[in-house]
């Protein structure tokens, strides 16, 4: 045995356990979600029935349900992504401008805190302890102040964005701390050179810090923007759906296609369907925010 | 005097910052402080409005009731042994196969890697109703083999791997070759403790995870003994909102859930923090 032919023979050995999972509880999977896309199945037996692409035709024109999740989706989607960027930033500007070092490392911390605690544990104790409207912590802090309660999660028109809430809520403490790395690796020479300049804190912004932290932003808008378009559990876990269908997601909607109604094939044509979407999605953030080369040259 | 002034400017500024970031802290705390304060509530008091903020009595009983309600110290038990195991298993795998993949030589690594890497970014739900069918297939439903097997491999884990290993330079190993060391001799003894830092950061993130998922061990597990954590808790909420509701019970066990992990954060928050920051940014 010559040692290039015993090299890569471990080389194999070594990949296979990896290698063997991935391909059949991930790849094969894969082309087999497509495979089964123009079927339509139930599941319980073998028994497949070729429809051609009968279930996409169905879900993209004929699928009102399909409409209102998509709509759902983007609404959750666009309102997770905008404040959770907003909201990491300035938090991040705060707390890498505040001078008092324990304020800055505790703040690090408690932000931290919702991120490492179980998101199961912080959905259900939202929707059963804050948005109650009977007992719940936010409409009592509301009526301290005057304000009408509100119905949160039970109301058509705020259960959706309530769920997002929890989800902004809880991812905001990571966001912070890598947009906080980030600006941390802004040379504080840059800053004294634009104020030396005469330039003012929103120049100081848009010359210095925000070119610095442009790809973290990417960053953590591209991994908000794929994370709420795969939505499951936030969405399962406290309206379901409801009322009616007013928080009914992709994700959700594929999960009662498929495990409720037994339409193995619509589901899985749907899980396509939401992935091409979700790609669409990310290739406009990347071109609109990504590091664009061409300028840098 | 302009200086004086100046100085009481800042000074100002900075105490208006810190004055934003304490309110952005409390909206941050504020609902995990509530869990931890109904926890000790009596089932009357938690529903009452407007609410009170400090229990009248502190009932430690609540911690007592819930375990009899539901085998919350079970649940905790099972997703220990699960999660442990998918992340011990993960690590070796994909240590083995980022060693393979970063310093070993044969015909079409670069295809496999790039295979490994496309698969990185693919969401779960596009895979996982054939996933769920091959697992049926292999008779693994309601086994703790079902949840565990298709976790242990992760092309993320393997690339990460891969990439740390490729910055290990290759005297190193060739010194070892020549001292006689196999392969595996030398993934063990060299390229894993050199890996100490990388090894770290995966097992803490492939752990968090782990204890933190849902959806699949939701789909494969059916008898109530089995269920790990997460299942447990939604038995707890549908069992302690049943009339008449014991919210303070599910508060209590939500607690007992948490203490484990903050703990550990608490503990080893410097790593964590910085590990899933650097993790999440070289995906």
């Amino acid at each position: 045995m010559n040692r290039k032919f015993k090299e890569a023979l471990v080389g194999y050995l070594f990949i296979l356990p990896m290698f063997s999972i991935l391909v059949v509880f991930l790849i094969f999977p894969l082309a087999f979600t497509l495979y089964i896309s123009f079927y339509q199945w139930d599941m319980l037996g073998w028994n497949m029935n070729f429809i051609g692409v009968e279930n996409y035709r169905y879900i993209l024109f004929d699928d009102a349900l399909f409409r209102t999740a998509i709509i759902n989706t983007l609404v959750y989607a666009f309102y997770i992504v905008a404040t959770l960027a907003i909201f990491s930033l300035i938090l991040a500007l705060l707390v890498n401008s505040v001078r008092f070092p324990v304020l800055k490392s505790v703040s690090r911390t408690i932000f931290f805190i919702p991120v490492v605690v179980s998101s199961i544990v912080e959905l259900l104790v939202w929707k059963n302890m804050i948005y109650n409207p009977a007992f719940g912590l936010l409409n009592a802090i509301l009526e301290t102040f005057g304000l009408p309660p509100h119905m949160w999660l039970m109301s058509h028109n705020e259960s959706l964005l309530s769920v997002a809430t929890i989800v902004v809520w809880k991812w905001v403490g990571f966001n912070m701390v890598i947009l906080l790395a980030a600006l941390q690796d802004i040379p504080a020479a840059l800053y004294e050179a634009a104020t030396i300049d005469g330039a003012n804190w929103w120049w100081r912004f848009r010359g210095v810090t925000f070119p610095g932290i442009r790809r973290a932003l990417t960053f953590i808008m591209i991994t908000s923007t794929i994370s709420s378009f795969l939505s499951f559990e936030s969405v399962f876990l406290t309206t379901g759906g409801g009322p009616g269908y007013s928080s009914l997601t992709l994700g959700l909607y594929i999960y009662y296609t498929g495990w409720t109604y037994l339409r193995m094939g619509r589901a899985c044509a749907m899980s396509w369907i939401t992935f091409l979407i979700m790609i669409g999605f990310s290739i406009v953030q990347f071109r609109t925010l990504g590091v664009i080369k061409v300028e840098e040259r | 005097m302009n200086i004086k002034k100046i100085k009481k400017r800042t000074l100002v500024y900075y105490v208006v910052l810190s004055l934003f970031l304490l309110f952005g802290m409390v909206v941050s705390f504020t609902p995990l402080l509530w869990m931890f304060l109904s926890a000790f509530k009596s089932a009357e008091e938690i529903l009452r409005v407007p609410p009170t903020w400090i229990p009248e009595t502190w009932s430690w009983r609540n911690f007592v009731d819930v375990l009899n309600l539901v085998p919350l110290l079970l649940y905790m038990r099972n997703s220990l042994i699960v999660t442990s195991i998918i992340t011990v298993g993960n690590l070796i795998l994909s240590s083995l196969a980022g060693y393979a993949l970063a310093k070993l030589n044969f015909p079409g690594r670069d295809k496999i890697f790039v295979l490994i890497v496309s698969t990185m970014m693919i969401p779960s739900f596009l895979f996982i109703i054939p996933q769920f069918i091959t697992v049926k297939y292999f008779g693994w439903l309601n086994t703790w083999i079902g949840i565990i097997v298709p976790a242990l491999a992760s092309p993320f884990n393997t690339f990460l791997f891969r990439q740390f290993v490729a910055g290990i330079p290759v005297e190193l190993l060739d010194a070892a070759r020549m001292d006689g060391c196999n392969e595996l001799h030398i993934w063990w003894r060299i390229v894993l403790p050199l890996c100490k830092p990388v090894l770290a950061t995966i097992g803490i993130i492939t752990f968090f995870f782990g204890w933190d998922n849902f959806l699949w061990p939701f789909l494969v597990l059916q008898s109530s003994e089995l269920y790990t954590l997460p299942i447990g808790l939604r038995l707890l909420e549908a069992a302690a909102a049943y009339p008449p509701p014991d919210y303070n019970l599910m508060m209590a066990g939500f607690v007992i859930s948490v203490i484990p992990v903050l703990v550990v954060f608490i503990i080893a928050q410097r790593q964590i923090v910085h590990g899933i920051t650097v993790t999440g940014m070289k995906a």
